[in-house]
């Protein structure tokens, strides 16, 4: 016969000093991994869906970011006419894009690197997430310049109204857009004409966007196929926007989820330990009361189930009380540079059920491994040794 | 002294699970503190003698070569050599057919002026002939070296991400001629030089122009005033300059990651600070445990000042056991394994000896604290009371 829930439950709360270290100590781990990986998924999350499901983005062959690319205005144009290109209102849905950046005062002091866009008017009709959230769009051919609300909230003196004065020329910022919680936020948009020009990049751009006529991906397939053919475009590579945007992602999520894994291993480590104690602790305490139960007639199985049960329940509580801590980040604003675009990038912690659920797996791991030990104990616990006065 | 070991040995488990404890929290310490020191790895090895000129508005933009000679004629400037960022790739065929690609640091720079500023590196005289006589070649960090499997007289394939040879490909080829070595540990050991002669005659553009120069000035402490000539030199010129100590370039990229070392930073000490704590009271937890063993030790006629170090002098030997086992632990794994969980993003992955003391400092902290309760308690005690049956 089982030994009663209860009475696993009722132990807990009677040694209430030793069972809240042995919580606390599985609830800190949790917290810490929950919010190293929610760091990671929230940077990740607004990096990738820079990233339109429709679009493909021709870069310099060799280049992993728009940055490090140059696409000449004659590749450029050769590539917006192809049939592959999809057509709004007879105009042919293709932008093309002059990215660089500039050191920037941030919030709080320091420095970051701020990535300028370049685009002309009609850049909207091809990244479509963008869309005004306050003043209005910047006049063609004229030293005005709308800004990302993730790029607000992380810089000194910039935002709308305000001027930003970059080399010999400054701008006017006459708006602010959203691109639905995208890395795009991140940025400072201007006319691509007039940034060439100020920037002495005439005739180059950093990179051609178009939204695909068809799939993306047979887009892609087939610009590929180009490339390799047709001299005139032997210098440019062609991929998804998405995949474009999932691998800049990449460098930091990995960076962040490889020190939080180590992390959280070494911590989880000193948490069973802890548990261990505590469970050990509990089974020399309770030695007597271990007696009467085996002399009552429980088997030593149901001994050892119920210290298990124990075990895991501190584990659950721990996990439940680690993740409760750890929503409190969910949503926290925070910005970070991302290595791929040497550039600030503003994001959001995001806990998902996903890292809960890894948490709260990780706990119960760390409840069986902590508990399984003394428990054993308890149920080899003869009942005249047991029940000894000492 | 024997009592003392004794009392440890009395109850083996939970000495071990305690001393485990401490172990663990001192571990994550020294681990903390070498990814803390890691992303500080570029401002370290800064040298107060060194000045760095960049393109005012960005480390994007490149500077004219022309501007080496009037650098050169600035009071207090003994040394310039110039700087360019390569950012390429490596390009090892691995077993599984693809290639493995792996990211480091490379410059373009005229090597017998670069060399002379950085006495920090060390490099065999028939190898720097080597290189000095093969415009194809380049020396490289043993550390890289040992990570890429390169040898002197090895060919290294590498894809630039920003950089295009004259008919458009990204593939650049070079010959392992030199390998440097460093006395100091915080300097990088994984960069790469080669020539900047042959990188300008074979790129497809940026002809005529360095990423940034770097001088070596005479007095450290005029530093600001040789910044200021320098600036003032290139004002109002296409290409205005931003020119600052090295330190404080570096610490532009520190500053890049800024939240996030923070956030490590803040999550280690609560984490190291709970763990502690909690060894902290499992030890107090086992000296009130023996109240009585104290009283009889008194009866027998042991002094307040003798039992006062006994118990302190158990938690202390407690904690030491942990700092040694985690500190040698840390230091086996950055020393003779060289262990960097993520070689591409820190090029230098060390513990300093300031943290091995600093670990040692807290463990001692924490076998003081812990003891110091019970121990104080232990020596007011009355034989007599301590007897009493409770």
């Amino acid at each position: 016969m089982a030994i009663p829930f209860i009475y696993s439950l009722r132990s807990i709360a009677v040694r209430k000093g030793s069972s809240a270290m042995a919580i606390g100590g599985i609830a800190l781990v949790v917290v810490v991994f929950v919010t190293l990986l929610s760091l990671a998924a929230g940077f990740q999350e607004v990096v990738e869906s820079s990233g339109s499901g429709h679009n493909v983005i021709v870069v310099r062959k060799g280049a992993d970011a728009e940055l490090q690319s140059q696409v000449r205005r004659e590749t450029g144009r050769i590539i917006s006419e192809l049939p592959l290109v999809a057509e709004e209102n007879g105009r042919k849905l293709a932008v093309f894009e002059s990215v660089l950046i500039v050191a920037r005062p941030k919030q709080g002091g320091g420095e970051t690197n701020v990535t300028i866009r370049g685009a002309p008017p009609h850049a909207r009709d091809v990244h479509t997430d963008v869309r005004l959230a306050q003043g209005r769009w910047y006049t063609p051919g004229s030293n005005e310049a709308v800004l990302g609300v993730g790029l607000a909230r992380r810089l000194r003196n910039v935002g709308l109204g305000q001027t930003m004065t970059i080399g010999r020329n400054t701008w006017h910022i006459v708006g602010l857009f959203e691109a639905g919680g995208s890395a795009l936020e991140s940025e400072l948009w201007m006319d691509g004409d007039l940034l060439q020009s100020a920037f002495h990049r005439d005739g180059v751009f950093q990179s051609v966007l178009f939204r695909a006529a068809g799939s993306p991906r047979e887009a892609v397939e087939q610009l590929t196929a180009l490339t390799d053919s047709d001299p005139r475009l032997r210098s440019v590579q062609a991929m998804t926007e998405k995949e474009y945007y999932r691998k800049q992602a990449k460098l930091m999520a990995d960076l962040i989820t490889i020190l939080g894994g180590i992390l959280t291993t070494i911590m989880s480590v000193g948490a069973i330990a802890g548990a261990t104690n505590t469970m050990y602790a509990a089974v020399s305490q309770r030695k007597r009361e271990i007696g009467c139960l085996l002399a009552m007639g429980f088997t030593p199985e149901a001994v050892w189930l119920a210290f298990m049960v124990e075990s895991l329940l501190l584990a659950a509580l721990g996990a439940v009380l680690g993740c409760a801590v750890s929503l409190v980040f969910n949503g926290m604003k925070t910005g970070m540079t991302n290595w791929a675009t040497f550039s600030e990038t503003a994001f959001e912690f995001l806990v998902t059920p996903g890292i809960l659920a890894t948490a709260a797996l990780l706990s119960v791991v760390m409840g069986f491994v902590g508990g399984v030990l003394p428990a054993f104990r308890a149920a080899r616990m003869k009942v005249v040794d047991a029940l000894r006065r000492t | 002294m024997r009592l003392l070991f004794l009392n440890l040995l009395r109850k083996p488990l939970r000495t071990l699970l305690t001393v485990f404890g401490v172990g663990v929290a001192l571990f994550l310490f020294c681990f903390l503190e070498m990814v803390l020191a890691s992303f500080n790895a570029g401002v370290n090895m800064s040298d107060a003698s060194r000045l760095i000129v960049q393109h005012k508005e960005s480390i994007i933009f490149e500077l004219p070569m022309s501007y080496r000679l009037l650098i050169e004629q600035t009071e207090g400037v003994k040394g310039v050599t110039s700087a360019s960022w390569f950012g390429a790739l490596s390009q090892e065929p691995s077993p599984d057919g693809k290639k493995r690609e792996e990211f480091f640091a490379q410059f373009a720079t005229d090597v017998e002026s670069y060399l002379p500023l950085y006495p920090e590196i060390k490099i065999p005289p028939d190898q720097l002939r080597d290189l000095l006589n093969d415009q194809m070649g380049c020396m490289l960090g043993v550390k890289i070296a040992e990570r890429l499997n390169k040898k002197i007289g090895d060919r290294l394939v590498l894809r630039s991400t920003i950089w295009t040879q004259q008919d458009g490909s990204p593939i650049w080829e070079f010959t392992v001629r030199a390998l440097y070595t460093s006395d100091s540990p915080t300097f990088d050991q994984t960069m790469m030089l080669f020539h900047l002669k042959r990188f300008d005659e074979a790129r497809q553009f940026g002809q005529g122009s360095v990423g940034l120069y770097i001088l070596g000035i005479a007095d450290p402490e005029r530093s600001a005033e040789v910044s200021a000539t320098v600036d003032a030199r290139f004002a109002n010129s296409p290409y205005e300059t931003r020119t600052m100590t090295e330190k404080a370039f570096n610490l532009q990229f520190v500053g890049m990651i800024g939240n996030f070392q923070l956030l490590l930073r803040s999550i280690g000490s609560a984490v190291v600070l709970t763990m502690l704590l909690v060894s902290a009271n499992t030890m107090m937890m086992s000296a009130r445990e023996r109240t009585r063993e104290m009283g009889i030790l008194k009866a027998i006629g042991f002094s307040d000042g003798h039992v006062f170090l006994l118990l302190i002098g158990e938690a202390l030997a407690i904690s030491l056991f942990g700092a040694v086992a985690s500190i040698s632990l840390a230091w086996l794994l950055a020393n003779v394994l060289h262990y960097n969980p993520k070689p591409d993003f820190f090029p230098v992955f060390y513990l300093s000896n300031q943290s091995m003391l600093a670990a040692l400092g807290l463990a001692a902290l924490t076998g003081l604290l812990s003891g110091i309760v019970p121990a104080i308690a232990g020596m007011r005690l009355h034989a007599t009371e301590a007897l009493r049956s409770v």
